[in-house]
C-alpha cells in the first residue's frame, strides 16, 4: 500500500517536472488510473492551482464515470481545507470546487455543506474561499472555446457528466448568476 | 503616482522576504516570430493558462508562481496568460504577490505590443483586489473585461 502511494507520488512529481515536454498528459492516463483520484488530488493540493486544474481538464478518464459519492470522497480527502486567504489567490486545496462549479456546472458548495461529517470550520473556510474567487467559478466564451477535446476535455463530455451527476437529485445544477451565487454564499456564511 | 512610461513603472513584489515556493518554475522567455509566440529555449508554448511577468529588462517570462518568475524582484507586469496555437488569447492581472492595480494593468497592452505581440482579439481582464490586514487577497472582482482591438 505504501509502495503504491510512493509510486503515485513519484509519477505525479515526474509529470509536474516534465509538464512542458508532456504537453499531452493523456499518454499517462493509464498509469494514473491505477491510483485513487482522491489520493492524487490530496497529494496535488500543494501544487500550483492552475496546473492541478489543467491536470483534471486534460485527463477526463480519471473522473468521467464518477458518482456523487466519489466526489464527496474527494472533498473529504481535501479536508482539512487550507486557509482561505493566502498571498496567492487560487489554491489547489479547493480545486474540486473550481472544477465542479465552473466546468461541470453543479453546486459543489451546496454538496459540501450537506456533508454532516465535515466540520463547521472547514465549511466556513470553503465559503470564505468561494466568496473570494466567485468570479472565477463561471466560464466565459474563451473557456468554452478551449474545451474542444484536443488538449482539454470536450465540453459535451462535461455536459454528460453533469447530467449523470444530477440525475439522482442528490446534486443540483449550478444555475446561479455570479451575484446570485455571492448572495447564496453570504447567506450560508450567516447560518454557520 | 504611476509613471506614464510603462517601461519605467515597476510593480512591487508585496512579499519580497517570502521564501520561493518549491513548486515555482520557469518555462522560459517568450518572444515572437512570424506573429507567433515561442519559448527561446525551444520548449513548446503550453496551451493553457500560465503565470507571467515582464521583468524590469523587458523580458516576458512564463511559468508557475510569479515570485519565481521575477526572482522575487519587482516587475513591469504580472498576471496570467492564455495561449492558443502560439497566440495570446487572454491577459489578466491576477497575481497575489504583485497585486497589480487596474491602473497598472492598463499598461499591459502597450508593454506586450512593444515586445512585438499582436493582441488583436485577445481578452483583457483586470481585477480589483480587496485585501485583509495581512495584505492577503480576500476578494477579487472583475473591473475590466474587454476584447483588445
Amino acid at each position: 500500500m505504501i509502495d503504491k502511494q510512493q509510486d503515485m507520488k513519484r509519477s505525479l512529481d515526474y509529470l509536474y517536472k516534465n509538464e512542458l515536454e508532456l504537453v499531452r498528459l493523456n499518454q499517462f492516463v493509464h498509469e494514473l488510473r491505477k491510483y485513487d483520484l482522491a489520493e492524487i488530488l490530496a497529494y496535488l493540493a500543494d501544487f500550483p492551482f492552475q496546473y492541478v486544474l489543467n491536470f483534471l481538464l486534460s485527463n477526463p478518464l480519471l473522473w468521467v464515470n464518477m458518482k456523487p459519492a466519489d466526489w464527496v470522497k474527494i472533498m473529504s480527502a481535501l479536508n482539512p481545507r487550507p486557509k482561505p486567504f493566502k498571498p496567492y489567490i487560487e489554491d489547489a486545496g479547493y480545486v474540486d470546487i473550481h472544477f465542479l462549479c465552473k466546468y461541470v456546472r453543479i453546486n459543489a458548495i451546496k454538496l459540501y455543506l450537506q456533508q454532516e461529517k465535515f466540520t463547521n470550520n472547514d465549511k466556513k473556510k470553503l465559503l470564505l474561499y468561494s466568496n473570494k474567487v466567485v468570479s472565477s467559478l463561471f466560464m466565459d466564451e474563451l473557456d468554452t472555446e478551449l474545451l474542444d477535446g484536443k488538449y482539454f476535455v470536450h465540453i459535451g463530455k462535461l455536459e454528460n457528466v453533469r447530467i449523470n451527476l444530477t440525475s439522482t437529485g442528490e446534486i443540483k445544477e449550478l444555475n446561479y448568476t455570479q451575484s446570485e451565487l455571492t448572495k447564496y454564499i453570504e447567506k450560508e456564511l450567516k447560518v454557520l | 503616482m504611476a509613471s506614464s512610461n510603462p517601461h519605467n513603472a515597476f510593480i512591487s513584489n508585496k512579499f519580497p522576504d517570502e521564501i520561493l515556493d518549491p513548486f515555482g518554475k520557469k518555462f522560459g522567455e517568450v518572444q515572437v516570430k512570424g506573429g507567433k509566440a515561442f519559448l527561446t529555449n525551444e520548449n513548446q508554448i503550453p496551451r493553457d493558462q500560465v503565470d507571467f511577468v515582464i521583468t524590469q529588462d523587458n523580458c516576458l517570462v512564463i511559468g508557475r508562481k510569479h515570485t519565481t518568475l521575477s526572482d522575487r524582484g519587482d516587475v513591469l507586469a504580472a498576471g496570467r496568460l492564455t495561449f492558443k496555437n502560439g497566440i495570446i488569447r487572454r491577459i489578466t492581472n491576477e497575481s497575489g504577490h504583485f497585486r497589480p492595480t487596474v491602473e497598472e494593468g492598463r499598461r499591459y497592452p502597450e508593454l506586450f505590443q512593444s515586445l512585438g505581440f499582436d493582441l488583436t482579439g485577445a481578452k483583457f481582464e483586470l481585477y480589483e483586489f480587496t485585501l485583509n490586514s495581512n495584505g492577503e487577497v480576500v476578494n477579487k472582482s472583475l473591473a475590466v473585461d474587454e476584447y483588445l482591438l
